[in-house]
């Protein structure tokens, strides 16, 4: 399963910031067993992780593994390969497996538009990004999802990857029919300067020159490092802050002390949270298993839905129309023909 | 492997001569073909209204048939090799003047106005029609009770289904009803029922048989052939219908040997491919059917054939193929009945061929794409070298009914058969039984042959049921299940 032709559209991403925001309110989160997450590392610096998961309320246990090889000499950059098997947690049976990179960044970005959509200024318009990668394109369209950005500024210490970045993102905006302005800027400060929404997806060790003239109300998105040791924001800027976290305890394991007043993401719901209006807030990632697993359960239903509606959209261009009582044995065989579609495109492909 | 014990030995009864040895006495004088077609329909009388292989006894019109080619041998007229023979015909297939219901509710009346090509042929060859067997549903659906007919019960086991959709006539083979029946494999229901009920199935190279005259299920899919309690009857029906077919452009002309005489011409010298790949590393696959066929693989050699093992393409590609074109072509043949109709439909068959609705254009293609590449793979890599390819033909003994629940997939059921590679390339595949399982129901093996070359398939599984398949019994329990019921037709 991955979500449609590997890339994440909006919908998909609005819809699981939807669920992540149900599962937190409902108590579902509350109720998952959610181990701390191990890694283990060898000696040239290869990362092997474990993440599990489980959910009595998704019928769920998951488990993102991962293995992590650290930069070359050459100073290439490090290799993520990352995979989720899932099974049933009432009876175990094996579901699927769900690729992590995928995963992880429609996580990614869901959670970035769950938290942005509560603590961003209502009519935030000036969205800066310090970062070109992966990461910051999910920010990107995460932010998207819930605020109708106006202008991007872009800054990346590798000016190709920054142009490659802008027009990325123009290309986005184009299909989403938005009308987006692109700046490319020469530095961190000029890219965050004066901006609404700020995100900072990068490598960095060391905290980021960013602009002194931060506005009070700005929300920052924070997913580069984050640990005592290395991290991209400084400790003022963090002291500062009202904090949003996934999970306390591992931000604070993982981050430090700085992070034992952070809010977490389900008491964004709550009172509490609405005092934080024209506060600067940070969103300081630490990614947790659970919005794995609703990620997981979202893909599979997604999954579902999808085929329901193909099914029904070609019986209907047909004028047939599949009586209740018997669709659950209909799309249980469409669906396997869709797998094995996939399967023969797949062969087609490498042929 | 168990050899089943015999716990009736009735070597001397009609229906246990072969269509050759019926056909000798026939030509002798010694017996009638209206003697055969009545201890025919006097064991159908007695066994059917348990096994329910038949849709429809033609009983009067098999007499007169009888009568006729009885007639026809004392005047010196001799039709072939099914001269006097009775035989059955799966439900899908048109004999003028009897209905075709498809054991379909929509179209449980309709009387066929012609003659199919298979019965025309076997008409024509002075054979004789007992009657119409039980078939799924539009030969797609699945044991259902929802039908205007009863399912066909497993011969070997009332807790069993004879498989499909051809369960009529596994179970009437089986049970010694009639000795050959004609019946359609589409992605394996003649091989299937056979595998199920320790009969003989052959599915020929497509385009060997025509199927006009035959409901239409996968236009490029079906396959028409014989099931038949020995290798050497069925080689004698396919004698029979075989052939081109002028008003089928499916079928191709190439000449139609004798394959009674081929089927006795032993192995040696031939070159036999094996490839475990599919099954054998598979925990569905039962124990003994490995083994009984590395029995089968050993007779083999020792009769002089040579076998070595050869790689083919994943199993999943050829299924993937084989469903997707099953599907669209299904969901095809029945479109105008699913929009007016679709509560006609068995729960089965409508959840069954529904799902084809969603295939779109490119991946039919695509699929048909996929299955050139395949049957040229299969050809070059396999047929190029040897003459025939052993594999099994399924992984497991019949399914039990209960494990089919009120919605199609059964829950329980593994797609356990391995028949669909060769509907998709069209290469003649035969299932002949090797014995039994421990829990005392048939197994089999496959057998597939190069295009068009059903000779060399008959030759190896006449080698293989002469040592492994030879059955001394026939299953014993419907014949004490009717005498305990007491009931008649």
């Amino acid at each position: 399963m991955r979500p449609a032709d590997g890339e994440l559209s909006v919908v998909l991403v609005r819809s699981l910031a939807g669920e992540m925001r149900a599962g937190l309110r409902s108590g579902a989160v509350q109720r998952m067993i959610v181990p701390p997450r191990e890694t283990a590392e060898d000696a040239a610096g290869t990362k092997f992780i474990s993440m599990p998961a489980v959910s009595p309320d998704y019928d769920l246990y998951i488990n993102k593994v991962a293995t992590i090889v650290a930069p070359d000499a050459a100073g290439r950059g490090a290799t993520v390969t990352s995979v989720v098997p899932m099974f049933s947690a009432s009876s175990g049976r094996f579901l699927g497996m769900l690729d992590g990179t995928d995963v992880t960044n429609l996580k990614c970005a869901a959670v970035t538009a769950l938290v942005t959509d509560r603590c961003a200024a209502k009519d935030s318009g000036v969205l800066g990004i310090i970062g070109s990668g992966v990461q910051a394109r999910q920010q990107y369209l995460g932010v998207s999802a819930v605020r109708d950005v106006e202008e991007v500024r872009v800054f990346s210490r590798n000016a190709d990857h920054a142009a490659a970045f802008a027009r990325d993102i123009a290309t986005m905006a184009a299909r989403a029919d938005a009308a987006i302005g692109v700046v490319l800027c020469g530095s961190a400060a000029d890219a965050s300067r004066g901006v609404d929404i700020l995100v900072t997806a990068t490598t960095s060790c060391d905290p980021l020159p960013i602009s002194s003239q931060l506005p009070g109300h700005v929300h920052v998105n924070c997913v580069g490092a984050h640990t005592v040791a290395s991290r991209e924001l400084s400790e003022d800027l963090l002291r500062t802050s009202v904090l949003i976290v996934e999970d306390r305890r591992t931000a604070v394991a993982e981050a430090g002390p700085l992070h034992s007043g952070a809010v977490e993401l389900d008491a964004l719901d709550t009172p509490a949270a609405a005092g934080f209006d024209g506060q600067r807030t940070i969103f300081s990632s630490t990614g947790c298993a659970y919005l794995d697993l609703i990620t997981c359960a979202h893909l599979m239903t997604a999954g579902r839905d999808e085929a329901e509606a193909e099914l029904d959209l070609a019986a209907g261009r047909l004028g047939i129309e599949i009586p209740a009582d018997l669709k659950g044995g209909v799309l249980h065989g469409y669906r396997g023909l869709r797998d094995m579609t996939t399967l023969l495109r797949a062969e087609q492909s490498r042929a | 492997m168990l050899d089943r014990p015999a716990p009736r030995q009735i070597p001397t009864e009609l229906h246990e001569l072969t269509v050759a040895q019926a056909g000798a006495l026939l030509r002798a004088g010694q017996l009638t073909s209206t003697e055969l077609t009545a201890d025919a329909l006097a064991r159908i009388d007695r066994l059917d209204p348990v096994l329910h292989a038949f849709i429809r006894v033609t009983g009067q019109t098999a007499l007169r048939r009888a009568a006729e080619a009885d007639r026809d041998l004392r005047a010196g007229v001799d039709r072939g090799p099914l001269h006097g023979i009775p035989y059955a015909l799966k439900d899908i297939i048109d004999a003028e003047g009897v209905p075709t219901t498809n054991a379909s509710w929509l179209s449980v009346e309709a009387v066929a106005g012609s003659d199919s090509a298979i019965e025309s042929r076997l008409r024509a060859g002075g054979g004789v029609l007992l009657g119409k067997l039980t078939t799924y549903e539009f030969a797609i659906g699945g044991p259902s009770f929802d039908l205007p007919f009863p399912p066909a019960r497993n011969p070997w086991s009332d807790e069993h289904v004879p498989s499909g959709s051809s369960s009529g006539a596994g179970t009437a083979v089986a049970a010694g009803l009639v000795r050959i029946a004609f019946a359609s494999d589409t992605t394996g229901s003649i091989r299937g029922p056979a595998f199920h009920c320790g009969a003989v199935g052959l599915k020929p190279t497509y385009g060997r048989v025509s199927g006009r005259g035959a409901r239409v299920l996968s236009a490029t899919l079906d396959h028409f052939g014989p099931l038949a309690w020995t290798v050497g009857d069925a080689a004698a029906a396919l004698s029979v219908v075989a052939g081109a077919d002028p008003a089928d452009p499916r079928t191709a002309d190439v000449p139609v040997p004798d394959y009674l005489a081929e089927s006795a011409r032993g192995v040696a010298g031939l070159r036999v491919a094996h490839s475990p790949g599919w099954y054998a590393g598979d925990p569905a696959t039962m124990p003994e059917i490995a083994t009984g066929i590395e029995r089968a693989l050993r007779v083999l050699e020792r009769l002089g054939a040579t076998v070595e093992q050869v790689g083919l393409p994943g199993y999943e590609l050829f299924n993937a193929c084989g469903r997707v074109i099953f599907a669209a072509e299904a969901f095809s043949a029945h479109e105008r009945q699913l929009r007016t109709h679709p509560r006609s439909f068995g729960r089965f068959t409508y959840q069954r061929i529904m799902p084809g609705a969603g295939i779109c254009a490119a991946d039919l293609l695509r699929a048909y794409q996929v299955r050139r590449h395949l049957t040229r793979a299969l050809s070059g890599t396999v047929f190029g070298r040897y003459d025939v390819l052993i594999t099994a033909c399924g992984q497991a003994t019949a399914a039990r009914w209960d494990d089919f629940g009120p919605d199609w997939p059964p829950p329980k059921l593994v797609n356990d058969m391995q028949t669909i590679p060769f509907s998709v390339t069209g290469h003649p595949a035969l299932s002949v039984p090797i014995g039994f399982a421990g829990n005392g129901l048939p197994i089999g093996l496959q057998v597939v042959g190069r295009a068009f070359d059903e000779a060399s398939v008959l030759r190896v599984a006449a080698a293989i049921e002469a040592e492994l398949g030879q059955r001394r019994t026939r299953p014993s329990e419907p014949v004490a299940a009717a005498e305990q019921a007491g009931r008649t037709r």
